[in-house]
């Protein structure tokens, strides 16, 4: 299916805040308590509409560990969308927010939609991390925020759909060079104005009947 | 399998749901008997239901605590029982997922890899690459390298069967010493061990027991080291149970608590409840680790590396034992300054330019050639790319195509035994951490004297004087350059970055002043700044040349694969430092020497396939360019494991068709390879690694003369 557009996001946060299950639970639909340790990156895509537009995600969901630091900082080049996760039971994820988001806009263009994510909202009584806190430091670096719960599916969607959102805004106020690759950003096969975005030889070098 | 709990019920009425990208889902309903059954048998029917042809996931819908429906992933008979026992009221709801390629539903399915045969030589140019492709298609020509499972039955057959216990008594003498170990390695190379068998031989290739022990005396050292293991996990837990948590056990277990409960959680040795058993004793046996080795301490992937020894052995304190031998040579990898893992990568990106320059050309055009996306092949040596049984399979066969590098007293179950009572947390990390960093400092024995009166220098400054001024200080004495990332590291292109301050610039969330385990944090950063320091002023780098740190908050001791061109084995004497002593000394001509002795006389068992000699003879005479010369020395390729390389070359290049006729770009390869997480197929990987390394081997033994006389 071809799209209008393709926005890469990152996914970012301290360990066990809950990343890989938020991406699993926005592309498969499904919360998935018992997963493999993120080492290094995992991806995932989903199709979206905006505007009446077909939009592909593609995910980078990256290891939370700081020994993994080094190499997440080479994946926030071309990120169009991050979702800054912590974890409203852990107050330390909190803490660790103004070097997370520091580490994003240091590697990443200036341009990149930051999306704070209160993760794990459904563990109201074991919360440590008020919303208000939450709103107030996104407020204060300009970011949008929401509490989501990875394990009910609430404000998932909402959560990775505004973020889109945001961005789609900018490039139709040409905010995004949305012909430099690296800012994130790629235009669907059939709405770009030339072939030009095809890698050369993928068309010719190769017979194009494998099918069976 | 299904019998196992002996069902009353005839027959389960079955509902699936068949999941493909955007596509609307598409279900079936059937019924199964359960007692006749097996996993492989569903999979075949739901198959042959939906007419797919590809790779695909199973799973089935349960209904949690919270009455949400989630659906958990059907492995294994064992998965299969689960599901009949507990969820095929009134329907078993399975859901069907198209893997790993559902990115590409638009794209025609694979064509036989076989098909480069007669394809014209892909505009190559020149005797070089003509000879690569040759060798490959020779290579593919043997192992039928084809996408049709069952059709391949060279390909998918593993030279020689399984190390039998019949086979491997003839390797011990009559009180039960090991001889010929050499032997036993190549049989296993070729065949791998019985699955009833690891338990006893992986020991011997995972390097725990000295030389020339008989069996009563390998008993006693297990029960010997074993009580040390208890002592070295009593230790700490005494203190968890008085509530003394702080510092690094603090953060040891903090860290490897969350990741044992995501470790290996779909085979049946982990899985149900969170207080499974062995859950417990993974949790032990990695934190036991890192607190008595606190110059790596825990990092992620570790769990992945510890659980298959701890289901193999059946035993924490024999699984730790195994555990530190596989760390000794393991244990670069997870150091924070990335150097080890950094030349993996730039020995990966090598390995393919030399056998696939075409497939490099490629990834380069995509800015891909970084190979960004092997970082989890190459952290766990691919345990995680097959699934768990072959895995095992991989890593013994992988194991034994290493030199044996046995302990010369015994093995050191610590590096710096972790002390019963800690200091009194001090309000000033930083203090602690110096302390730790002038005990690890002088473990490390370099020879220069110059070495010698510049750290004292530094050491005998109190830790306030560790400050930026200091540092820049000594910096300036040699141009240095921070490279801020892997693309980066690895390609240092010629532009000269400004010279940054990275005291500064190496603020990671983890040191911020809330959290607790900054003792361990400060101390890996401090102990960079004291690594770099000493590449700064002694150029080990070589002299005159820039030096370049690749910008990492956090640092670790001396790694073995320092430039120059040190051998791997050798030095990794050096990094054990407090732990009893045990240095393995051998020189570079006898490690090849056994290297070759190793793969190249092996008996071979299945009289009807290609024995070593035949392979190596038949892929050299196709030949890759006379010049493995161009690739580092085994003993330092890879890092001292060049089979890996091969296993990663192999898996590369049995997807670069695919990849470069459906034109991928850098995201659509790496989400593609991490698809084939646990998928792909041990034994054809195996068997073309096992003949490119032997090619490769060949080409060595060749030269090696000319180089080992330097």
């Amino acid at each position: 299916m071809s799209y209008a557009y393709l926005f890469k996001y990152i996914i970012i946060g301290d360990t066990g805040v809950g990343k890989s299950c938020l991406l699993l639970q926005f592309t498969d639909k499904r919360f998935q308590p018992v997963h493999d340790l993120t080492i290094g990156v995992e991806f995932g895509a989903r199709m979206i509409t905006i505007d009446n537009k077909l939009i592909k995600l593609q995910i980078w969901d990256t290891a939370g560990q700081e020994a993994f630091r080094s190499i997440t900082r080479s994946y926030y080049r071309g990120a169009a969308g991050a979702l800054l996760v912590y974890d409203i039971t852990r107050r330390e994820t909190f803490n660790h927010l103004t070097t997370w988001l520091e580490d994003a806009r240091q590697h990443s263009n200036s341009n990149m939609v930051i999306m704070l994510i209160g993760n794990k909202s459904d563990l109201e009584s074991r919360r440590e991390v008020k919303k208000e806190e939450g709103d107030a430091f996104a407020r204060e670096h300009g970011l949008i925020f929401m509490e989501t719960s990875a394990r009910t599916a609430a404000n998932v969607e909402e959560a990775f759909i505004n973020t889109a959102k945001e961005i789609y805004e900018k490039i139709q106020e040409g905010v995004f060079d949305i012909n430099n690759e690296a800012n994130g950003i790629k235009i669907g096969p059939q709405h770009s104005p030339s072939n030009a975005s095809l890698p050369p030889g993928s068309q010719s070098s190769s017979p194009s009947s494998g099918c069976c | 399998m299904a019998t196992v709990f002996g069902y009353k019920r005839e027959a389960i009425r079955v509902k699936v749901m068949k999941c493909e990208g955007l596509l609307s889902p598409e279900y079936r309903k059937f019924s199964v008997d359960p007692q006749i059954t097996s996993f492989e048998v569903l999979l075949s029917i739901l198959a042959k239901a939906f007419d797919i042809r590809g790779d695909f996931t199973v799973s089935y819908r349960v209904l949690d605590d919270y009455g949400q429906e989630t659906y958990i992933a059907l492995l294994s008979d064992w998965d299969l029982d689960a599901a009949f026992l507990s969820a095929s009221e009134p329907y078993l709801c399975l859901r069907v997922d198209m893997r790993p390629f559902e990115e590409s539903c638009e794209i025609e399915e694979e064509e036989p890899v076989a098909l480069v045969e007669t394809k014209p030589t892909h505009g190559l140019h020149g005797i070089i690459m003509n000879h690569v492709e040759r060798t490959f298609n020779m290579v593919q020509r043997a192992l039928n390298l084809t996408e049709e499972v069952h059709a391949t039955p060279i390909g998918s057959v593993p030279p020689r069967a399984p190390l039998n216990d019949v086979e491997f008594r003839q390797f011990l003498d009559p009180i039960g010493q090991l001889v010929q170990g050499a032997q036993l390695r190549a049989v296993i190379y070729y065949g791998g061990i019985e699955p009833s068998l690891r338990k006893v031989v992986w020991k011997h290739i995972l390097n725990v027991y000295p030389e020339g022990m008989s069996g009563k005396e390998r008993i006693d050292y297990m029960k010997k080291k074993s009580e040390e293991y208890m002592r070295l996990r009593d230790c700490w837990r005494e203190m968890l149970k008085n509530g003394q948590m702080v510092g690094d056990l603090a953060y040891v277990t903090g860290m490897v608590r969350k990741d044992v409960l995501r470790t290996d959680r779909h085979h049946m040795f982990y899985a149900g409840s969170d207080d499974n058993k062995n859950i417990a004793s993974l949790f032990n046996i990695l934190t036991t680790y890192a607190l008595n080795h606190p110059a790596v301490s825990y990092c992620q992937g570790m769990s992945d590396l510890a659980s298959p020894l701890l289901v193999t052995m059946n035993d924490e304190a024999h699984a730790y034992i195994c555990f530190c031998a596989l760390m000794k040579r393991l244990s670069p990898n997870f150091l924070l300054d990335g150097i080890m893992m950094t030349q993996r990568f730039q020995h990966l990106a090598d390995g393919l330019q030399h056998y696939d320059p075409q497939f490099y050309s490629y990834l380069k055009l995509h800015q891909a050639d970084d190979l960004l996306f092997c970082y989890r092949w190459l952290l766990l040596e691919m345990k995680r790319e097959f699934a768990f049984d072959d895995a095992l399979r991989m890593l013994e066969v992988m194991w034994s195509s290493l030199p044996p590098m046995p302990p010369e007293s015994e093995l050191a179950l610590y590096e710096q035994e972790f002390v019963r009572s800690p200091p009194v947390p001090s309000p000033r990390p930083k203090e602690n951490a110096y302390t730790k960093i002038c005990a690890l400092r002088r473990g490390i024995n370099h020879i220069s004297l110059e070495e010698t009166r510049r750290s004292s220098l530094v050491k005998s400054r109190p830790f306030t004087s560790l400050d930026d001024a200091a540092l820049r200080k000594v910096e300036n004495l040699q141009p240095t350059r921070i490279v801020r990332n892997l693309n980066e590291f690895l390609s240092l292109d010629k532009s000269k970055e400004q010279k940054k301050d990275h005291t500064s610039d190496n603020n990671s969330p983890d040191d911020s002043s809330e959290f607790f385990p900054m003792t361990t944090s400060m101390t890996r950063e401090l102990r960079l700044e004291l690594e770099s320091l000493d590449r700064h002023v002694f150029g080990e780098a070589g002299q005159g040349e820039e030096v370049f740190v690749w910008e990492n908050p956090l640092g670790g001791p001396a790694t073995p694969e320092d430039t120059s061109g040190g051998e791997i084995f050798e030095t990794e004497g050096k990094t054990v430092k407090e732990g009893p002593e045990e240095t393995t000394k051998t020189s570079d001509s006898t490690l090849l020497e056994r290297r070759r002795v190793t793969l190249e006389e092996i008996p071979v068992v299945n009289g009807n396939v290609t024995s070593a000699r035949e392979v190596s003879a038949t892929t050299t005479a196709g030949g890759p360019p006379g010049k493995s010369g161009g690739l580092p020395h085994p003993h330092e390729f890879g890092g001292g494991n060049p089979f890996l390389m091969f296993l990663c070359i192999t898996v590369l290049c049995q997807h670069r068709d695919m990849i470069m006729r459906q034109g991928m770009d850098y995201n659509e390869m790496a989400m593609h390879f991490d698809k084939m997480v646990r998928k792909h197929d041990a034994t054809r990987v195996l068997n073309q690694a096992r003949l490119m390394y032997a090619a490769y081997l060949k080409e060595y033994s060749n030269t090696s003369h000319a180089h080992l006389s330097v």
